[in-house]
């Protein structure tokens, strides 16, 4: 298949509009950090379909949005940057062994920090909220049919993004809603993962006035930068009730 | 598709003819506005479950077998084993399509019965076509035409 020949033709018919020529660079396609599509002699740093203890891990992310905002117009902006979390202990499914195919494990975000820049918004910088429980969690993904056994898991993070952007002069946000991406993964810390929000989301300013829509957004998980082995952690009920 | 099915070794030759019979023309067709995305997910997911998951299935067995591991708590990166190659190789064909499969159901969940030129998301649509691009590249470079 000839993508640039198909992309083209999506501009020629006017299906992408807004997609000029660059975007057609493989730059700002989100489709997974090239340490995910391997190459000669590519090892991860990451056991595959294997639990591992808990840990402290911190991991380059890229964030592609797509925001519109009242005065402003709509813009998709490429960010890059840094999160770093607190991964729990896995926890076993009632009534079988501590293994990858039945355990559940979530991870608490600590931080998150990505910037970009858009003709239309100036720079962007996109942070979680540390004062709200945010985080992700990995459990079995539903098989298809009975008796199956699934490789991968599913995974849906969770958090209530902060959007400053310099040419409104303020930071919006989703007020309480929280923002959910979701992804399919076969390890954990999920390096390669590509997660995806499936609906849109209102942004309000401080006082609670709504002044846009993050309209999509897909975040790719690059290198893992450090893994640091810590102490047994459980699951805070803060963040067990936001992920469940 | 039970665990002692997938005891073979991975077979990507399999997956790519597939892969390039099963689901390209489908994606062709989804680009070109003959097909709504909810169509192209029911077209996607016998491929996805009956013949890659398998397949991924092979993978990870591949991998236990190789690495010794138990899938429960290890520690550590994988050691750098000749002996790893095979199954780490084969990874990307796993995260690869996993992503994928996201990508679909949330065109799908978008656009429902309708096709890519409704879409307020282009920018999908773009991810579109280079993951099929590039899948196409990665299983070709593993398993290359006779």
């Amino acid at each position: 298949m000839d993508t640039q020949n198909i992309l083209q033709q999506l501009v020629d018919r006017g299906i992408a509009p807004g997609i000029d020529g660059s975007t057609l660079s493989s730059a700002d396609v989100v489709k997974g950090h090239e340490s995910a599509w391997g190459g000669a002699g590519n090892l991860y740093p990451i056991r595959p379909y294997t639990l591992t203890p808990a840990a402290l891990e911190s991991f380059t992310v890229r964030e592609r949005i797509h925001v519109s905002i009242d005065g402003l117009g709509e813009d998709i902006v490429d960010l890059h940057g840094l999160g770093i979390y607190r991964r729990h202990d896995p926890i076993a499914a009632d009534g079988r062994e501590l293994d990858w195919a039945g355990a559940t494990v979530t991870a608490q975000f600590l931080s998150l920090q990505v910037t970009g820049h858009s003709e239309v918004f100036g720079q962007v910088k996109v942070s979680n909220s540390p004062d709200k429980a945010e985080g992700a969690r990995v459990k079995p993904s539903p098989a298809p049919r009975k008796g199956n056994i699934m490789p991968i898991k599913d995974c849906v993070t969770s958090l209530y993004p902060r959007f400053e952007i310099e040419d409104l002069g303020m930071t919006v946000d989703t007020g309480d809603e929280v923002v959910r991406l979701e992804s399919r993964i076969a390890m954990v810390p999920p390096v390669g993962d590509v997660s995806r929000t499936s609906r849109k989301y209102p942004l309000y300013d401080s006082t609670g006035r709504q002044l846009g829509e993050l309209i999509a957004a897909d975040i790719e998980i690059g290198a893992l930068l450090h893994h640091v082995p810590i102490e047994s952690v459980v699951v805070p009920e803060a963040l067990a009730a936001v992920v469940a | 598709m039970t665990a002692s099915d997938a005891t073979t070794s991975p077979d990507v030759v399999h997956l790519a003819d597939e892969f390039r019979t099963s689901v390209l023309p489908v994606t062709k067709e989804f680009l070109e506005k003959k097909i709504s995305a909810n169509e192209l997910r029911a077209a996607w997911r016998p491929y996805y479950y009956d013949v890659f998951h398998p397949f991924d299935l092979s993978v990870e067995q591949a991998w236990r077998r190789v690495s010794d591991s138990t899938g429960r708590l290890e520690f550590g990166p994988p050691q750098a084993d000749p002996s790893h190659e095979l199954p780490l190789l084969l990874f990307p064909v796993s995260i690869a399509h996993n992503n994928f499969d996201r990508l679909i159901e949330v065109l799908a969940v978008e656009l429902g019965d309708q096709t890519v030129e409704a879409t307020k998301i282009p920018e999908r649509i773009v991810d579109f076509a280079h993951v099929v691009d590039a899948l196409n590249h990665l299983l070709t470079s593993l398993a290359p035409r006779p």
